[in-house]
């Protein structure tokens, strides 16, 4: 250490005193999206960019591959979890507009990220050179079109079955730090929702319900703060700060039971369940492992994944009944993260649907290639999400696109 | 990637990567940006790992690529692509020292963006002027007179009692009023 470095102790001191937040980040996660990167890397560079037609044939599913590869079963109350159905989800892939090119964004990377409760509706997210989105997409019918929104990075997060869409967004912007927005998409035109003084920034995925009320986490500059936004159907400058949602380090929102709005945020024996009201229990988790993640709650359900520590463990898909706080642990999987659920309280994990009478129904994927899912409708009929390659290509010749899907059932 | 280099780079990661998150963190000033940026730059050593492990400085060239992510870096959020792999929530850090924490955020969220990197890189990544200089980019005179720089800023912003109160900078005070300084 040098003298002027001693010299500087008291800045040393100042440096040392700040401990970030929990790192969340696991190096086996790393690992994996570094895989991603160098096969999306690999994409752009070959140039692969003719989606190919998937031929699927509708076969009886049957317990998947990934499923037997399953290890240690989880407790368990669904009921015959196990058994197969005679129903097949074919996948026919989502067809990539044009233009994508003139917004900055790579044609060859679209992902569907939210669909409508009836099916009638897509969203997806682009990718341009930065990670960023340069142009939200809309799917209506499987007809594609660019949403005219504003922003270097559009990223839509849910869609209702009017056809209304909302997202996230950010543009460069002074002062710093205050580039983020939450926008709405309704009768052909993108509008920025008012922020609440004081908040700038908007990270929670914003929701919208059917009658097209929006919800969101908003959060000051520096992030001190959070609040819990409600926008009320067609309201999009008069921002209600839910108060007893604000400041508790609120993860993640959803409209609850009675389509109320309800939160969960986390704490040291699991996720926390909020309502507006400003009452909270504690949801239950199975033992034994050490992370877990709550991803969407919807209706009176909410999933979520309980995550080994290491990757070769099982994921636990977790499935609670928002007024009991009744869990269900659904059978262990290698890569059982329980994306989404529907009011009759099927769960989408991976690429597959476990029904709530214990039937499980697959989607098709072409053989050498795996599914990545991302929603599906109420009726658990349609299902999105990306089909890409099963393992990392080692030679140009063997590189697979990754294409944005629509399953079928 | 063959699996001993990938299991040679998860061990690389697992012993450097809350560094790189912690440093992140000084650097950018928030929780969420510094996960992007520590994944980003984890991400960029795994793809370039060949690279890395010859490098003739290992943490040096991995400092200069976390600079890079940050001084290129916005708003990003590599971890929102993955449609699968959202990360485990775990139990909420010590918040005794967020009154510190903040006043010192908020200062060095003050600097401009190089002097706060070479503050950061000098006095608490321990780099040399020299190392410093290849992480920025920029010439050992480049980083001596940025480092002056940011110090005065910062000891002016966090040493003078009468700018100060429990918890709250002038700058924090302008944050909460939407009026970022």
């Amino acid at each position: 250490m040098s003298d002027d470095v001693e010299r500087d102790a008291d800045v040393r001191g100042w440096l040392s005193s700040v401990e970030p937040p929990e790192l969340r980040l696991t190096p086996a996660a790393t690992i994996r999206a570094g895989r991603t990167r160098a096969r999306r890397r690999r994409l752009v560079v070959s140039g692969a960019a003719a989606i190919a037609v998937l031929a699927v044939a509708a076969v009886p599913a049957v317990a998947s591959n990934l499923r037997q590869g399953g290890s240690t079963p989880a407790p368990s109350e669904q009921p015959g979890a196990s058994a197969s159905a005679a129903v097949a989800c074919k996948a026919t892939p989502l067809a990539v507009p044009d233009g994508l090119a003139r917004k900055g964004a790579l044609k060859n990377i679209v992902i569907a990220t939210a669909i409508d409760p009836s099916g009638r509706y897509i969203v997806g997210r682009t990718h341009g050179s930065v990670n960023n989105s340069p142009a939200a997409v809309l799917w209506t019918d499987g007809k594609p079109a660019i949403l005219a929104t504003e922003g270097e990075d559009v990223v839509p997060t849910a869609v209702n079955s009017q056809g209304v869409v909302v997202g996230r967004g950010w543009m460069k912007a002074a002062p710093p730090m205050s580039g983020g927005f939450a926008w709405i998409y309704r009768d052909g035109k993108a509008r920025q929702l008012t922020m609440p003084s004081g908040y700038t920034q908007d990270f929670g995925s914003p929701t919208v319900n059917e009658a097209g009320a929006v919800l969101a986490i908003v959060y000051t500059p520096d992030r001190s703060h959070e609040a819990v936004v409600l926008w009320p159907a067609g309201a999009t400058d008069q921002p209600q700060v839910l108060s007893a949602l604000s400041d508790k380090s609120i993860r993640g929102v959803g409209f609850g039971t009675d389509g109320k709005p309800v939160a969960w945020s986390r704490s040291a024996k699991g996720p926390v369940l909020w309502s507006a009201d400003g009452q909270h229990r504690t949801l239950p988790l199975v033992g034994g492992k050490s992370g877990w993640v709550v991803n969407t709650i919807r209706g009176p359900w909410a999933v979520g994944t309980v995550l080994p520590e290491s990757g070769k463990e099982s994921q636990v898909p977790l499935r609670w009944e928002l007024r009991g706080g009744e869990l269900t642990a659904l059978p262990a999987a290698r890569l059982g993260n329980a994306v989404d659920v529907n009011p009759a309280g099927d769960v989408l994990v991976w690429n597959e649907i476990l029904r709530a009478d214990g039937r499980v129904v697959t989607l098709t994927v072409p053989a050498g290639r795996q599914a990545a899912t991302a929603g599906f409708s109420d009726a658990g009929t349609t299902v999105i999400g990306l089909i890409g390659p099963a393992e990392e290509a080692t030679s140009p010749s063997e590189v697979v696109p990754e294409v944005p899907t629509v399953w079928h059932c | 990637m063959r699996a001993e280099a990938e299991h040679e780079c998860a061990e690389y990661l697992a012993a450097r990567l809350p560094r790189l998150h912690r440093i992140a963190y000084l650097l950018c000033g928030d929780g969420h940006r510094a996960e992007d940026i520590a994944q980003a730059t984890a991400i960029a050593i795994y793809t370039n790992w060949k690279r890395v492990r010859a490098a003739d400085n290992t943490d040096g060239y991995v400092h200069r690529m976390l600079v890079r992510e940050y001084l290129g870096q916005r708003r990003l959020s590599w971890a929102r692509v993955l449609l699968t792999d959202r990360m485990p929530e775990r139990a909420a850090p010590d918040g005794a020292s967020v009154e510190d924490r903040v006043a010192v955020l908020t200062a060095l969220a003050g600097l401009p963006k190089r002097q706060r990197a070479a503050v950061v890189l000098r006095y608490f990544s321990d780099l040399s002027v020299q190392d410093t200089a290849l992480a920025l980019g920029c010439s050992e005179g480049n980083v001596k007179s940025q480092t002056a720089r940011g110090l005065a800023t910062l000891r002016e912003l966090l040493t003078k009692p009468a700018r100060r109160r429990a918890g709250a900078l002038p700058g924090e005070e302008m944050i909460r009023n939407g009026v970022n300084s």
